[in-house]
């Protein structure tokens, strides 16, 4: 089974960066797609099928925290887990983001296996819900 | 907390991201610098209960050393993508800001950290600010490329 992730975030090189070690974290990946704001995003997830976001917080023109709020009012984007990676490290922000339903935060600079972790986490629990519903 | 302290904990986070993130190993230095050719400079604001702007400079050959470390690549490869030198020492102020931040005023205060900016410069443009209001250190790796960093408060 392979999945189609999303990154978005407003830096070139952390896509890259992200994209690189989704790459080797032993998932099966489809697709990546990648998005420089939240509004961009938004637009991916509608005409694509997401399995994953990994968002940043602070970009121009729409925010991570827009982002999720927008995916929360929307019936199909709602369920696609989010995971962010920021360098904010403001805790009450984290569990607000939380609350709103993000899946984990990353702090950067990440290590490469606190990303697979996560995903393994993430993707995992909906291999399991798919093979539940079947 | 005094200016030294200010400036103490900028120089620990910067060194200890610089390493994890990029394979950068650097060492604070009381020497002064001097630029020559391309300096880039990576902006960022701090607005918190102490706004700061941040500064992030370096020459444009380290920016790319930064950015093939950043992704696993060579130089050569790293130079192929967008503005790569702009592109990694505007993601390692970043990577920066969130930690120092933390340090600085605690990790359970409000601090909102802006999205970064760069400029190019020639190294004989660039002063560094030396009042009250701010504070700088200078980093150099084992090859004896400099990093500036400083903090200006408002």
């Amino acid at each position: 089974m392979s999945y189609n992730i999303l990154v978005v975030d407003d830096s070139t090189i952390a896509r890259l960066m992200l994209t690189k070690t989704v790459g080797i974290s032993g998932i099966g990946i489809g697709s990546v797609y990648e998005a420089a704001n939240g509004q961009e995003a938004l637009k991916l997830m509608s005409e694509n099928k997401i399995d994953m976001v990994f968002a940043d917080l602070n970009m121009p023109e729409m925010s991570g925290v827009e982002m999720i709020e927008s995916m929360s009012e929307n019936d199909l984007l709602c369920t696609i887990p989010v995971v962010i990676v920021s360098s904010d490290h403001y805790e009450t922000r984290i569990e607000k983001l939380k609350k709103l339903g993000v899946r984990a935060y990353l702090k950067k600079p990440f290590k490469p296996e606190e990303l697979s972790e996560v995903i393994n986490d993430v993707l995992g629990s909906k291999a399991g819900a798919n093979d539940d519903a079947r | 907390m005094t200016p030294d302290e200010y400036r103490e904990i900028l120089s620990e986070v910067s060194v200890t991201v610089l390493e994890d993130a990029a394979f950068l190993f650097v060492e604070p230095t009381a020497r002064n610098i001097t630029w020559n050719g391309e300096v880039i400079e990576a902006n960022l604001s701090l607005t918190g209960p102490r706004s700061a702007l941040l500064t992030l400079a370096a020459t444009k050959e380290l920016g790319i050393e930064l950015a093939a470390n950043l992704l696993g690549l060579d130089e050569d490869e790293a130079s192929s993508i967008e503005k790569p030198a702009e592109a990694s020492l505007a993601e390692m102020l970043n990577m920066i800001a969130g930690p120092l931040a933390a340090e600085w005023f605690g990790s359970d205060i409000d601090c909102k950290i802006g999205v970064p900016t760069t400029v190019t410069k020639t190294g004989t443009s660039l002063k560094r600010k030396t009042d009250a209001e701010s504070c700088s250190v200078i980093l150099v790796t084992d090859e004896g490329d400099p990093i500036e960093l400083t903090a200006s408060f408002s």
